[in-house]
């Protein structure tokens, strides 16, 4: 947009274009302080005829937000600090810290980036299922799944005789699971089902612990087995893990 | 039975271990199991390696072992037979893992003063999908959990060990690893 199509506004200590103004405001030649805006705009506006250039309304219509916009940035106070008013030293520090923290993300984003790559490759390498005979197959030996839930239930009754309490504290499957391993590496000649849990044990460790152990026997990590019918149900710590 | 019919005869005993084993055997177990040094046992393994290199199989030296795999470019055909890998770890998962790789044994606090995001979620499926294990607690207030890589973790990057992690910003790894815990039991 050309200074020809530039309105031509006057105010104290200036009269020409207003796109004059706006370059002179910029560069400090004209106290945008001492410029009384709202009637430049005013003058502007009753000047107008009934016949609008739209072109030039919106030239001047710009260059009057331009100039709002800069006198009121000498208005008004500089950008407060932050409220708590925190030393320049004390901001500097938490810049840093700041940078610091964004720089550690970064490189830890790199860094998953090229685990992603290494997974990529060895997700396409196999090996040899440990066990084909049973892969897909839970190392239930001489029973069932229903054998085991009923070995369960029994359990679980002789748990319900007892009076109902609270766990001293939140017991998880995942403990109960490490549980179970452990006493399963104390015994390689295996433990018997009932032994896994206390007599005293309120019911919902019963339940968790026996919810820890079919977790334990889907990813192999406990085989169980019953060598005759009705017989004793014996853990054995399984093979691999994963 | 001269050498060399000695060593053809080793090799193939090897072979056999590592395809009985399916996973990563470590060398000791199959020094052992060849009734000869760990020496001799890696000479072995190097020379399976080349007699495998214009095959489908190779052996890779993984998590503590070395195990007999497929190589990475026929998995095509593969997963045509078996079933394919479990789904690769989304990049918030990634994240949390890289963390607690490299700054193991770490607590969920620490992951997410890095990842500036909770993490809870991510850590709670690495523990389920066994990449990351619970070893201990934090001395100090609210005793956290602390977490550390597992065996299979190693086994699902293809690592050797912790040190083979990518380098980062190219400071070893090891300059950075904590003070590891000593192995639990129930980790074989």
């Amino acid at each position: 947009m050309s200074d020809a199509r530039s309105p031509i506004v006057r105010v104290a200590g200036f009269e020409g274009p207003v796109q004059e103004l706006v370059r002179r405001a910029h560069a400090g030649e004209v106290d945008l302080r001492e410029v009384d805006l709202s009637s430049m705009v005013r003058s502007y506006l009753d000047a107008l005829g009934p016949e609008v250039d739209l072109e030039e309304a919106t030239e001047f219509l710009w260059a009057a937000a331009v100039l709002v916009e800069l006198k009121s940035k000498l208005l008004l106070p500089p950008k407060p600090s932050p409220p708590e008013a925190v030393g320049e030293e004390e901001a500097a520090d938490l810049e840093e810290r700041l940078r610091q923290q964004v720089e550690e993300y970064r490189v830890f984003r790199e860094a998953a980036e090229a685990l992603a790559a290494l997974e990529a490759v060895q997700r396409r390498v196999f090996t040899r299922p440990p066990d084909e005979a049973s892969a897909g197959e839970l190392p239930l030996v001489g029973l069932t799944a229903e054998d085991l839930f009923a070995a369960f239930r029994r359990v679980l009754e002789r748990s319900e005789q007892r009076v109902e309490e609270v766990p001293p504290e939140g017991v998880t499957v995942a403990d109960r699971m490490r549980a179970i391993l452990a006493t399963l590496a104390a015994s390689p000649q295996g433990v018997l089902f009932e032994d896994l849990f206390e007599p005293a044990s309120p019911r919902i460790v019963v339940i968790v612990t026996f919810l820890a152990l079919l977790e334990l026997v889907r990813r192999r990590r406990v085989r169980v087995a019953q060598t005759e019918p009705f017989g004793p149900i014996r853990l054995y710590a399984g093979g691999r893990d994963g | 039975m001269t050498e060399a019919d000695r060593r053809h005869t080793l090799c193939c005993a090897l072979e056999c271990l590592l395809f009985a084993g399916g996973g990563p055997v470590p060398l000791r177990k199959l020094a052992a199991a060849l009734q000869c040094s760990e020496e001799e046992t890696e000479s072995l393994l190097a020379q399976l390696q080349l007699d495998y290199r214009s095959r489908g199989l190779m052996v890779q030296q993984v998590a503590g072992g070395y195990q007999l795999c497929t190589r990475p470019e026929y998995a095509e055909y593969v997963t045509r037979l078996v079933a394919a890998q479990p789904e690769p770890l989304s990049r918030a998962a990634l994240e949390t893992l890289a963390v607690v790789a490299y700054r193991q044994p770490v607590t969920r606090a620490e992951v997410e003063a890095v990842r500036g995001a909770r993490s809870d979620h991510h850590l709670r499926r690495l523990l389920e999908r066994n990449l990351i294990r619970e070893v201990g607690r934090k001395p100090g207030p609210g005793a956290p959990i602390l977490y550390a890589t597992t065996e299979v973790f190693l086994r699902h990057f293809g690592l050797r060990d912790l040190s083979d992690l990518p380098p980062l910003e190219g400071r070893r790894v090891q300059d950075m690893l904590g003070n590891r815990p000593a192995e639990e039991s129930e980790e074989r």
